[in-house]
């Protein structure tokens, strides 16, 4: 399923709301993008050494918090959390699919990450399990 | 077809348990074909996943004006990047769509 770029955040967490159904019907749904995702700002000659420059294991660290508290209104305004998001979503399309993934949690139901590590300064490979 | 018209079809995939739901973050195009840690966790993860009907991705790597679900039986692997090895342009993934899915998807979502 594409993403409609012209969309707010708000938008494609409700619009995931009405894939609900999908999950008692044996489909696995996924998000596939990154939390922290600047090209611009990776380090290419360290490409496949892990490691996170400040804002990154920052923006990254928040968002695990927000994540673990359920606070999914400060992930829909990410562009208001500050510096470190700014730097971490430069361009929306890698994080949107953060917000599907949360948008299909049941309240009180069980979030657990996995390869989470940081990638040549900018990027996170932090993966998320719900259920 | 119809969006009022699709809603017919929704029951045809069979009840089941609870799906977990994933985030993964997808990092270089290069983890298609190397072995390294987070291929690791992904392989781990999906050893304790229960096998799924069909799978519904929402990529980073699709972006549209409105919002769209892939419907054909065979769909194309696209390589979508440049600069990386040949092997991994050799790279195919023949995984079957589901345009059953895709009604089933397109009926559920009201909002466009």
């Amino acid at each position: 399923m594409s993403l409609d770029y012209s969309k707010p955040p708000q938008y494609h967490y409700e619009l995931a709301r009405e894939l609900r159904a999908l999950r008692e019907k044996g489909i696995l749904i996924v998000g596939s993008g990154n939390m922290v995702h600047n090209l611009g700002m990776v380090d290419w000659q360290r490409l496949n050494e892990s490691f996170a420059f400040d804002w990154a294991l920052e923006a990254n660290t928040k968002m695990k918090q927000f994540i673990g508290s359920g606070n999914h209104v400060s992930l829909m305004n990410y562009s208001a959390q500050g510096r470190s998001f700014q730097l971490a979503i430069p361009s929306a399309e890698h994080y949107l699919p953060l917000l599907y993934t949360l948008a299909l949690q049941d309240p009180g139901e069980a979030v657990s990450f996995f390869n989470d590590k940081p990638v040549a300064g900018a990027l996170t490979m932090t993966s998320v399990k719900i259920g | 077809m119809k969006l009022n018209e699709l809603g017919k079809v929704a029951d045809g995939f069979q009840p089941t348990p609870k799906m977990p739901v994933l985030f993964m973050g997808h990092g270089s195009p290069m983890n298609a074909i190397e072995e390294n840690e987070f291929v690791l966790g992904f392989r781990t993860l999906g050893q304790q996943l229960p096998k799924p009907n069909a799978i519904l991705c929402i990529s980073a790597h699709w972006e549209t004006q409105g919002t769209f679900v892939t419907a054909m039986p065979q769909p194309r692997t696209i390589h979508d990047f440049g600069g990386f090895p040949p092997a991994l342009f050799a790279v195919q993934y023949p995984a079957p769509g589901s345009p059953f899915l895709a009604a089933e998807t397109k009926a559920l979502v009201k909002k466009t």
